[in-house]
């Protein structure tokens, strides 16, 4: 347990040293997931089909804010859209124009979590975002994961029915459109998930809320097997038994990167490098604030053999610490 | 000689504003009132626009149903239910837009009022 200690703290030092690469490189790792799946899986309009649309938006997008980079994508995949019909991108788009209006204007921080969601669901692992927002932010965010689940399940269906919307170029335009919206309005499926999904978001985040022991493990734990166990229940019920070993494994694997998630982030003491200027009368100041780390790297064993006595010393410095609102060590 | 102490502090400050205080700072320039009902205005104006996307993409969805109504010449029960729909929705929508101006509000006031203490300490440095 100590190495896994020592292993989350040299990430958490190399994290605070280097964010200011990091954090555009995660992001550009996730974009270029996410334009990557578009282009692979929905590029029907032959104009923008060349891989370098991808790479250099996805490059781009990397230095902007998320709430930005989540409306260029949103277009770049209505462009493709396009390609199958003005109808099916028209709707896309006013999903994406829905989204913004109800939800996005409370939260605009909250758009990588639109992003992300698709992209988990084609890696097949969608069940892992419930759990982690709701162990990691209010109910409120669970509506950005859900809009994530809306959108992948109606490019899904798009996907599944290109060869209808293909071949019916000449056909009515209301036979698209039909079509198009039917991959929202009467997707079973997409309404089950998608009410698993709030259910669960809002469990966790009462559990891992209560003052219990372990109520981060325990919130993980009951939030991966009843979200299985209705998702199973769900799908039985509405005659579509296909795709069940799927289910069991992504939630198996959903269920073991929350708890790694969870033992990244819980008691995590991140704090950001700061870089701020400013001035008084005398004097302009350029400070870089580094963040303490907490816990040093290879601290050093003792062994007490007197260990009853040892405990109580440690015992009382502590309260003394805490009386004085310092740290312990500064004690020794 | 630089004020060690000074510096600390004002740190402390500069990092809020250039962090949580770009959102907050903003908002203790309004009244409570002020902020909750430009909220709810906000809120008025992107709900009913949201209602009726809404409503078109259903009624596009249902078609021929609707066509056939709309022949039947069943008008006032189809404006009755959207109105109905349109009371419950924007109902339902503006009350999360008032808890969350409210909520918002409150956190912001508590930050902020840390953050005049601070500014305060400063000054009678």
């Amino acid at each position: 347990m100590d190495t896994l200690y020592e292993i989350k703290t040299r990430i958490i030092t190399f994290i605070e040293k280097n964010e200011i690469y990091v954090k555009p490189a995660a992001k550009f790792i996730l974009l270029l997931m996410a334009y990557l799946m578009v282009y692979l899986n929905l590029g029907y309009y032959a104009k923008i089909n060349n891989i370098f649309i991808p790479l250099i938006l996805s490059v781009a997008c990397a230095i902007v804010p998320m709430g930005l980079s989540a409306i260029v994508l949103g277009l770049y995949t209505a462009a493709n859209l396009y390609g199958l019909g003005l109808e099916i991108a028209g709707v896309f788009l006013v999903l994406l124009l829905l989204a913004y209006l109800l939800y996005f204007r409370f939260a605009r921080d909250k758009g990588f979590l639109v992003v992300l969601t698709p992209v988990l669901n084609m890696i097949g692992i969608p069940y892992t975002m419930p759990i982690a927002t709701g162990l990691t932010s209010n109910p409120g965010s669970s509506v950005s994961v859900l809009m994530g689940t809306i959108i992948f399940y109606f490019l899904r269906g798009i996907k599944a029915n290109e060869q209808v919307l293909l071949a019916s170029e000449d056909a009515l335009k209301t036979t698209k459109l039909h079509i198009a919206l039917e991959q929202v309005l009467a997707n079973k499926e997409m309404w089950l998930i998608v009410g698993v999904f709030f259910f669960i978001n809002v469990i966790v985040y009462i559990i891992r809320r209560l003052a219990i022991k372990e109520a981060w493990k325990i919130a993980i734990s009951v939030g991966g097997v009843v979200q299985l166990l209705l998702i199973l229940i769900g799908k039985l019920v509405l005659g579509m038994p296909y795709g069940i070993l799927g289910l069991i494994l992504g939630s198996i694997v959903s269920v073991a990167i929350c708890f790694v998630f969870q033992f990244c982030v819980f008691d995590l003491d991140y704090q950001r490098i700061e870089r701020v200027q400013f001035e008084d009368d005398n004097y302009y100041y350029y400070v870089r604030a580094v963040p303490k780390v907490l816990v040093a790297v290879k601290e050093k064993q003792v062994k007490t053999f007197n260990e009853t006595k040892a405990k109580r010393e440690e015992e009382v410095e502590r309260e003394i610490a805490r009386e004085l609102d310092i740290d312990p060590k500064n004690l020794k | 000689m630089v004020n060690e102490e000074k510096v600390r502090l004002m740190t402390k400050l500069a990092v809020f504003e250039e962090n949580k205080g770009k959102k907050t700072i903003p908002i203790g320039d309004y009244y409570r009132s002020d902020f909750i009902s430009k909220n709810l205005l906000l809120g008025f104006i992107t709900g009913t626009i949201a209602y009726f996307l809404l409503f078109a993409i259903w009624a596009l969805y249902q078609g021929e149903k609707l066509v056939q109504r709309l022949l039947a010449l069943d008008f006032g029960h189809i404006i009755f239910l959207v109105i109905v729909f349109y009371g419950i929705f924007m109902v339902l929508y503006l009350t999360i837009c008032y808890l969350v101006g409210d909520y918002r509000y409150r956190r912001s006031v508590k930050s902020l009022k840390s953050y005049k203490k601070a500014l305060k300490r400063l000054e009678n440095m």
